[in-house]
C-alpha cells in the first residue's frame, strides 16, 4: 500500500467527487418529486418526557394516569386531538379546542402535561397564539 | 509542496469562519403554578439557548412565588402573606411586589376603577365557587349574592398602603385581600423580557398566552402572532394574525377559565359593578409595547362596552385593540387593522 | 482464543489516543454549518493512515473505539449515533476503495469524507422525519471534497515520512 502510485494525485481521483455530485443530484431530485405522507402525530409529554405519541389518522381514546397523581383523558377523532376529561382544578385543558395543525398544543399546567401536534410540514402557522 | 501548503492553510481558516446564521430554538415549560411558558429565540447553538432559557425560567418561578396569592413559601413574604396580615400589620416585601402594586394603583385610575387589584374579597368567592363547581359539576352553584355584596364593601384600593421607604405593604381593612390576576402575568413578563433583551436580539415569549416579542425573527421578518378564536368549537383556531416587532399582544376571554351552573357558563373576569362575570364581549386583545399595560388594558376593555373601550384606547398613545363581540363579530381599531398580516404596511 | 499480538495492541492504544486527541482539537475549532457532526475529519486521517500501515480491520477497531470514547466523554447518545453512522459508512467506503489501482489516497480520503457526511445526513433525515434536510447536500459536498482533499494531503505527507520499522512485527 505504500507504493508511490498511492501517494500522488491522479485524474481518476476526480471520479469520487463526480460520483458524489451525481448521487446528491439524484437524491435532491427525488426528495422534491416524491410525495410525502401526511403523518401528523399528537406527542404527549409530562414534565418534558414523552409518554405517548398518537398518530392523528387513527382514532384513539387514552386515559393517562400520571405517576405524580392526576388523570388526563386524550381523545383523537377525525384527525384532531383534544383532552376530554381531567381531574385538574381549572379544567383549562378540557375547555381547549381540539387541535390538528402542526405546532398547536394543549397544556394541562397543574399536571405538567402537554399535547403537541408534530410531524409533517408546518405551513404558514403563526409563531405564537395570544389567548 | 511547501508553497502548496502555504496556499492551502489560509483557506482552511476561511472555512473556520464559515458559520451559518443564528438558529431558531424553542422550548415549552410547564410548572405547577399554572404557568405555561413558550419561548422562541434565535441563538448560536443549543447550549447557549438552553442556558439563557434556564435563567429566564428561574426568573419566572421567582415572580410566580412573589405574586402567588394562594400559597406561601418558606422564608419569603409574598402576596399571600400580605393578604394573611390584612388588618394586622404591614408586611416587608421584595421591591418587585411594591412595583407591581404601584402599577396596580395606576391601572385602577387608568381603567376608571374597573381593574381593581384590591377586589380579592369578591374574586375569591367566585374562585371558590368555580373550583368547587369544576370538581363536582353536579353540585355547582353561584356564590351567595349577599356574601358578594358584603365582600364588595371591602375592596377599596385606598386601603392598600404602600410604604416605599420602609419597603412594606399594609392592608388596612382586615376583610380585604389583593388579587393581581389581571396584571401579574403581563407585568412579570415585561420585567423578565426587559432582561431577555440583553440576551437575545430575536425572541418571542408566550407566558400563559401573554405574548411579548423582542425584535423581529432571525430573517428580519416580523413575528406572526395570532389571536385565539373565543369560539372553541369553530373550525378556525384564530380570528386574526398580526405582525409584531418587539411589542406585546395580550388577550382576555371567557373561554378558558369557567364553570357551568345549570348549563350556563360563568367565567373568571368579574365586573365590579354587577359582581358577576362581565358579558360585554367574548374576547378582547390589546397590542402595545408594554406587556403589563397590555394585560391590564385587555382586562379593562373586557369589563366595559366596546364603545367605551374604543374611547379609552383612543385616549392612549401606542395602544391598539381588537374585540370579539357576544355575537362573534370582530371589531378593531384602525391601528390594529393596519398590523394584520397581509395588510402590506408593517408599522 | 487467538493470541493477540502485543505490538498490535500497543499500536491500537497509540492510534486511538491520537484519534481521540484529534477529535478534541476538532471540537475547539468552531465549524458550524447546521448539521450535527459535519467537521474537518481529522479522525479520518488516523483511520486512513492505519489502513495504509496495518490491515483494514485494524482501522475499523481504531475508528469504532475512538467514536465510542469520544461519545462517552464529550457527547450524548444522539451524537454517538450520528458519529457511528458517519464513521462506519466512511470506513466501509475507504476500505473498498483503498486497493483500487487508479485511486490515490486523495481520492480515498475524499470518498471517506463524503461518505461520512452522507451518513450523518441519512441519520438526520430519519431522526427528524423531514426529507427537507436533503437540501443541505450541496454544502456537504463542498465540505466533504475540500476537507477530504486536505486530509488526503496530510495522509500522504505522513505516510511518506514514516519509517518502515513503525509497523514491524505487528
Amino acid at each position: 500500500m505504500l507504493s508511490t502510485d498511492k501517494l500522488t494525485f491522479h485524474i481518476t481521483d476526480l471520479l469520487i467527487p463526480a460520483v458524489a455530485v451525481l448521487l446528491a443530484g439524484v437524491l435532491m431530485v427525488l426528495s422534491a418529486v416524491l410525495p410525502q405522507p401526511e403523518r401528523r402525530e399528537a406527542m404527549i409529554t409530562v414534565d418534558g418526557e414523552v409518554i405517548a405519541v398518537l398518530p392523528l389518522e387513527t382514532d384513539a381514546d387514552r386515559l393517562f394516569e400520571l405517576s405524580a397523581g392526576g388523570v388526563n383523558r386524550v381523545v383523537v377523532t377525525d384527525g384532531c386531538v383534544s383532552v376530554s376529561e381531567a381531574d385538574c382544578a381549572t379544567q383549562v385543558c378540557v375547555h381547549h379546542r381540539a387541535i390538528s395543525r402542526v405546532g398547536e398544543s394543549i397544556v394541562c399546567a397543574p399536571h405538567g402535561l402537554v399535547v403537541t401536534v408534530v410531524g409533517g410540514e408546518a405551513a404558514d402557522a403563526p409563531d405564537l397564539i395570544a389567548r | 509542496m511547501k508553497r502548496l501548503l502555504c496556499a492551502v492553510l489560509p483557506l482552511l481558516l476561511l472555512l473556520v469562519g464559515c458559520q451559518k446564521g443564528p438558529t431558531r430554538y424553542s422550548r415549552t415549560t410547564v410548572d405547577t403554578f399554572d404557568t405555561v411558558v413558550q419561548l422562541i429565540a434565535y441563538d448560536v447553538d443549543e447550549q447557549s439557548f438552553a442556558q439563557k432559557a434556564d435563567s429566564l425560567e428561574a426568573a419566572w418561578q421567582e415572580y410566580d412565588r412573589l405574586y402567588d396569592i394562594y400559597n406561601e413559601y418558606e422564608g419569603l413574604n409574598n402576596l399571600c402573606t400580605v393578604n394573611r396580615q390584612a388588618g394586622i400589620a404591614p408586611v416587608k416585601v421584595d421591591a418587585r411586589i411594591l412595583d407591581l402594586l404601584a402599577f396596580g394603583k395606576e391601572v385602577y385610575t387608568l381603567s376608571g376603577g374597573k381593574v381593581n387589584i384590591a377586589a380579592g374579597a369578591v374574586l375569591k368567592l367566585w374562585h371558590d365557587a368555580r373550583t368547587a363547581g369544576l370538581a363536582s359539576p353536579a353540585t355547582a352553584v353561584l356564590p351567595d349574592s349577599a356574601a358578594l355584596k358584603e365582600a364588595a364593601k371591602h375592596t377599596d384600593i385606598e386601603d392598600m398602603i404602600l410604604d416605599r421607604e420602609a419597603g412594606t405593604v399594609y392592608l388596612k381593612d382586615a376583610a380585604m385581600s389583593l388579587d393581581v390576576g389581571a396584571i401579574a402575568k403581563g407585568y412579570a413578563t415585561e420585567q423578565i423580557c426587559r432582561q431577555a433583551e440583553t440576551l437575545w436580539e430575536s425572541a418571542a415569549v408566550s407566558a400563559g398566552g401573554n405574548v411579548r416579542t423582542i425584535g423581529v425573527r432571525g430573517d428580519g421578518s416580523p413575528w406572526q402572532i395570532a389571536v385565539e378564536n373565543p369560539d372553541q368549537t369553530a373550525e378556525q383556531p384564530t380570528v386574526a394574525t398580526v405582525q409584531l416587532e418587539g411589542e406585546s399582544l395580550v388577550t382576555s376571554g371567557d373561554y378558558q377559565r369557567y364553570y357551568t351552573v345549570g348549563g350556563v357558563p360563568y367565567h373568571h373576569i368579574i365586573d365590579p359593578v354587577t359582581l358577576a362575570p362581565a358579558a360585554y364581549v367574548h374576547e378582547t386583545s390589546v397590542l402595545c409595547d408594554d406587556s403589563g399595560l397590555a394585560d391590564a388594558l385587555s382586562t379593562a376593555l373586557f369589563l366595559m362596552p366596546v364603545e367605551d373601550g374604543k374611547k379609552l384606547v383612543d385616549s392612549l398613545d401606542g395602544v391598539e385593540a381588537l374585540w370579539v363581540t357576544m355575537d362573534h363579530q370582530i371589531t378593531m381599531t384602525d391601528g390594529f387593522e393596519s398590523r394584520l398580516v397581509g395588510n402590506g404596511e408593517t408599522r | 482464543m487467538r493470541k493477540m499480538n502485543v505490538r498490535r495492541l500497543a499500536m491500537y492504544g497509540l492510534l486511538v489516543a491520537l484519534a481521540f486527541v484529534f477529535s478534541y482539537i476538532e471540537m475547539l475549532i468552531p465549524f458550524n454549518i447546521g448539521i450535527p457532526g459535519v467537521k474537518l475529519g481529522l479522525g479520518n486521517l488516523v483511520v486512513m493512515v492505519t489502513m495504509c500501515l496495518l490491515r483494514r480491520r485494524d482501522a475499523l477497531v481504531v475508528a469504532v473505539t475512538r467514536i465510542v470514547l469520544v461519545g462517552l466523554t464529550f457527547g450524548s447518545p444522539s451524537s454517538m449515533l450520528y458519529a457511528l453512522a458517519g464513521g462506519l459508512l466512511s470506513f466501509a467506503v475507504m476500505a473498498l476503495l483503498l486497493p483500487a489501482k487508479r485511486i490515490s489516497l486523495y481520492g480515498v480520503s475524499m470518498a471517506g469524507g463524503l461518505a461520512h457526511n452522507f451518513g450523518q445526513l441519512a441519520v438526520a433525515v430519519f431522526a427528524t422525519q423531514t426529507v427537507r434536510i436533503v437540501w443541505y447536500l450541496p454544502i456537504l459536498l463542498v465540505s466533504g471534497i475540500v476537507t477530504g482533499g486536505l486530509i488526503g494531503l496530510a495522509a500522504v505527507l505522513i505516510v511518506r515520512r514514516l519509517p518502515a520499522r513503525v509497523t514491524q512485527g505487528i
